[in-house]
């Protein structure tokens, strides 16, 4: 076992080991499965506008809007996973920092006149920054009160943009000088995914680094990571930053996208839906994050398909307002029976496979018998 | 072996312990302690259970604050440190629950395990190129010689929580000679491993410390391994030293079978010995 002499028996009773070789395949297979599946998505998404227009004709522009949000909810699902799936901090804070995005959004760039670029920045940096000023205190607890103390959070932020509405004496904050460029539904989409993309790929490869590897290993055993140095206060601080200042991003692509931000952005429903994306994509997965964000993005889709009201027995009910109860129930369901998400559908397809051509392979030896 | 006992006294000592007192409430884990541990040996802590010899090793990593008493490393005052910094000390340890990271791999829980010593920060990590991703690889290939030296190689690439409990233990060893640690901090290592492997594990032990140029301090139950392996025993029972020397010594003390097998089991041993 712990020898490096040769004539010494390899005592580890262990099953069989996955051999170096094989087991380096396997997580080299693994990788390229995992690249190929996010290349093929890239390749479709580019080409998005062009089959869109093909397939839907006229309403092709309107359909590639819901596609620019699903993109802007995966940016949204990413910062959560940051925080939630790899550095194990239950938060449920982030739909505040949606709504500040959204809002910081409306107020620099459609009623201050600023560049919609500065705009997007300033609410990111804003949101990294409150991340700071709340990060710190909210991280002194953990668990459950973490949860519970920044879900207080979103309460909060949601009356104050309410405040701000009522005192303003609207309904929600439109923007009304929108840049052609960003209202038209082809360069609003490529400008989407364009940052959506960059900030995936410096995530997975930040993920991989020491920074990503301190936050799994205070998810994987805190004691352990104090043992081996990592200051777990600055790491949980920090992902709380990064996740702060993405979903302020989130927050401020969302804002555009809509033209409008409102209130609704920092909700519990918008909570839901974040730990929905992550959860039914994959907790501590980025593949997870995009697949969670596709999930709950093309969810309404489907549910446009069932009648509406739908009537059963005496009862009418209107589909599109069970949609945060579904994404609840699926939250559920995940945590119970994938806790592994969406992510990894791969590998249960691949066991699957195996089982099948295993049960093929006994059949064939059973018929030649 | 009376040169160690001249050698405690002419030769600082890597560990230096003094009247390190540790209570939890009324309980007394740990009672005026001293000890020292000097480089480059295999220091073994034994005793009953509660005697307070995981207690000494959570003061030094900083899971358990003692209320009165020093602990020094090569002369730095350790409690004067945050937990996390201890480690850049070149303090390594294991746990009795092993502790792994369960979801990396083994290979990327020696490169965690090398985060004290690595410089890359938020901004160095965000990019593919570049001196952090010129560290990682020397941190990889380290990693990939500890895993050769403690004959785990072939499980490199594996999930560490998925393996066999006895391999696992094996990683946090590997995980913390990672560190490149001066002392490391074994907690009940031979816990669960076959009578057959003890002697080998002493072996290894000793040829890790020699190569490596680590000191072990060893929390060990199994009086073989201790026996074998160890050049200083310091018996501990309810959080006082009764008795240290060689393991020869320190274990054939009246005091010390007393409190391993009670009065009488004391009185009979020493019959027998008649």
């Amino acid at each position: 076992m712990v020898t490096t002499q040769p004539t010494s028996p390899a005592p580890v009773s262990a099953a069989p080991p996955p051999t170096g070789r094989a087991g380096a395949l396997a997580a080299l297979r693994r990788v390229r499965a995992s690249q190929a599946l996010l290349l093929a998505l890239l390749i479709v998404m580019v080409a998005l506008p062009t089959l869109f227009d093909q397939i839907f004709g006229f309403s092709g522009a309107f359909q590639l809007h819901r596609v620019s949000l699903i993109a802007i909810f995966a940016l949204a699902a990413l910062a959560q996973n940051i925080l939630t799936g790899y550095a194990a901090q239950p938060s449920l804070g982030n739909a505040a920092f949606f709504g500040l995005g959204g809002y910081l959004l409306a107020w620099l760039a459609g009623d201050l006149g600023q560049p919609y670029w500065l705009a997007i920045i300033v609410a990111m940096l804003a949101s990294a920054l409150i991340g700071v000023i709340i990060g710190g205190p909210a991280l002194r607890v953990s668990g459950a009160y973490l949860a519970i103390a920044t879900l207080g959070l979103v309460l909060i932020a949601s009356s104050l943009f309410d405040l701000w509405d009522t005192t303003a004496g609207r309904q929600s904050y439109g923007i009304n000088n929108l840049p052609g460029l960003l209202q038209d539904d082809h360069t609003l989409y490529y400008l989407v995914l364009l940052i959506t993309v960059i900030v995936f790929a410096l995530g997975w490869v930040l993920l991989r680094s020491r920074v990503g590897r301190a936050w799994v290993a205070i998810r994987d055993s805190e004691a352990a990571a104090l043992a081996f140095g990592v200051n777990t206060t600055y790491y949980k601080l920090l992902a709380f930053i990064v996740s702060a200042a993405l979903t302020g991003l989130a927050g401020a692509l969302y804002a555009i996208w809509a033209q409008t931000a409102d209130s609704s952005m920092s909700s519990v429903d918008q909570t839901i839906i974040f730990l929905a994306m992550i959860v039914v994509g994959g907790l501590g997965s980025i593949l997870g994050s995009a697949l969670g964000a596709l999930f709950v993005g093309f969810l309404p889709l489907l549910l446009g398909q069932v009648p509406s009201p739908l009537t059963v027995g005496g009862l009418s009910i209107q589909v599109s307002t069970l949609t945060t109860g579904i994404y609840g129930l699926l939250l559920l369901l995940a945590l119970i029976f994938f806790p592994a998400g969406l992510a990894a559908i791969r590998d249960h397809l691949g066991a699957l496979a195996a089982r099948l051509t295993r049960a093929g392979r006994s059949a064939n030896t059973g018929g030649a018998a | 072996m009376s040169a160690t006992g001249d050698a405690t006294t002419t030769q600082q000592a890597l560990l230096d312990v003094r009247g390190l007192t540790v209570r939890f409430g009324g309980l007394v884990a740990l009672n005026a302690l001293d000890l020292r541990v000097r480089e480059g040996e295999i220091f073994a802590l034994v005793g009953p259970n509660g005697a307070g010899k995981t207690t000494l090793l959570n003061c030094v990593s900083g899971f358990v604050q003692p209320s009165a008493g020093s602990l020094t490393f090569d002369g730095v005052d350790v409690l004067a440190l945050a937990r996390h910094q201890r480690a850049a000390l070149g303090i390594g340890r294991t746990f009795q629950n092993v502790q792994l990271f369960g979801t990396m791999t083994v290979l990327d829980n020696l490169l965690a395990a090398q985060h004290a010593h690595l410089r890359a920060n938020f901004a160095t990590s965000l990019l593919p190129i570049g001196p952090a991703i010129a560290e990682d690889r020397r941190a990889r290939a380290h990693g990939r010689e500890l895993l050769e030296l403690l004959g785990i190689a072939q499980y490199a690439n594996a999930i560490a929580g998925a393996l066999p409990f006895g391999v696992q233990k094996l990683v946090g060893v590997a995980r913390a000679l990672a560190l490149r640690p001066r002392l490391v901090l074994l907690d009940e290592p031979a816990a669960g491993m076959p009578q057959t492997e003890v002697a080998q594990f002493a072996g290894a032990l000793r040829r890790w410390r020699d190569e490596l140029h680590v000191t072990f301090v060893l929390i060990e139950h199994n009086m073989t391994l201790v026996q074998s392996v160890a050049e200083t025993v310091s018996v501990l029972d309810y959080g006082r030293k009764l008795a240290e020397g060689t393991p020869a010594e320190a274990l054939a003390n009246p005091a010390v079978l007393e409190a391993y097998l009670g009065s009488a089991g004391a009185q009979e041993a020493a019959h027998a010995e008649r």
